[in-house]
């Protein structure tokens, strides 16, 4: 018994630590365009914790679905597709920015304007999630 | 007195050749004819006169697109007074999704003297290979995009004839635009 209620302690421990490893800084959406409801999301995740981890997904009151999309280039164009995880080294840190990785919200539950908090909690590949409060911006 | 003005006027001339000669026409481009935001007929030829920005695009594009307008938006207020001699036409290659209803709608967000243009397939496939670009609609079932469109995110910069004279990749800063679109309307204007 004792045995077991070791092990859980050391996992509540682990989880904890992974959640608190990684912190997410300066998050803003792109405003929508007028006829859309959906827009992509920026952020930086660092990971101040020595194990690394995985971006999984990610839930939002905000928006109907939640994806990690990314640009890539086929030949000359360029096109966004969606991936199944986005890495956040240990003791070092994934950057969501235009051009690059971004956090896509589908089926927006309202019409958003500048200045507007969107929240969303991302998922890390051990179960553990990481907050995100993101100012609207054009 | 006069000779000193007849100098100082073949220096300028000399001055504005030399500007001319340093922006060659480009092997890309060409005039068209496809639907605009208003649901109208709309001839390149008909913006003779105004120096023309010519990107390809959809606006479920939630990247690069957006970066683009956002970017000659703040290019326009780079130019001043220049930029009511210059025009956006932003060519939608996802017909299917981008009506003129929805270019306008869109576009409209965005402070830019610009204009979206659709049309048909065959008739977006023509402009697309007039000015080299390139575009890929590709199924993604896993998003709820349901698909995105790969496409060429050049600029290209038209003088006040129609000819191509300058592109700009996709990173070019609103310096290097707004200093190149300077050019191109030197090299369009009339002697």
């Amino acid at each position: 018994m004792r045995r077991i209620l070791s092990c859980l302690g050391l996992c509540a421990v682990c989880w904890a630590s992974a959640a608190q490893d990684v912190v997410a800084r300066n998050g803003w959406v792109r405003l929508p365009l007028p006829s859309k409801n959906e827009t992509a999301l920026y952020v930086v995740l660092e990971n101040h914790g020595a194990q690394k981890h995985s971006v999984v997904g990610g839930t939002s009151d905000s928006a109907a679905a939640i994806e990690l999309h990314e640009m890539k280039m086929l030949k000359s164009a360029m096109y966004m597709a969606p991936v199944k995880e986005v890495k956040i080294p240990a003791n070092g840190k994934a950057s969501f920015t235009p051009e690059s990785y971004h956090v896509m919200l589908f089926g927006l539950k309202s019409k958003l304007a500048v200045g507007d908090t969107v929240n969303v909690t991302l998922k890390l590949d051990d179960g553990s999630t990481v907050p995100v409060a993101a100012t609207v911006r054009k | 007195m006069n000779m000193r003005r007849a100098i100082l006027c073949l220096f300028l001339l000399g001055s504005l050749a030399c500007n001319r000669a340093k922006l060659p026409v480009l092997p890309v481009g060409g005039d068209f004819t496809l639907t605009d935001h208003n649901g109208q007929r709309f001839e390149l030829s008909s913006l003779r006169g105004k120096a023309v920005v010519v990107f390809f695009g959809y606006t479920s594009c939630p990247d690069a697109c957006p970066t683009i307008l956002s970017k000659l938006s703040a290019v326009s207020r780079r130019l001043g007074d220049d930029a009511a001699r210059v025009k956006t036409l932003y060519i939608s290659v996802d017909p299917e999704r981008d009506t003129p209803q929805v270019l306008k709608e869109d576009l409209g967000s965005f402070q830019l003297d610009a204009l979206g243009l659709t049309g048909t397939k065959a008739e977006i496939d023509r402009v697309v290979a007039l000015y080299g670009a390139e575009y890929e609609i590709i199924p993604t079932p896993d998003s709820a995009a349901k698909y995105t469109v790969a496409h060429t995110t050049t600029l290209y910069a038209l003088d006040a004839n129609g000819k191509t004279r300058m592109e700009f990749p996709f990173d070019a800063t609103v310096d290097q635009i707004a200093d190149g679109l300077r050019k191109v309307l030197a090299a369009g204007s009339p002697l």
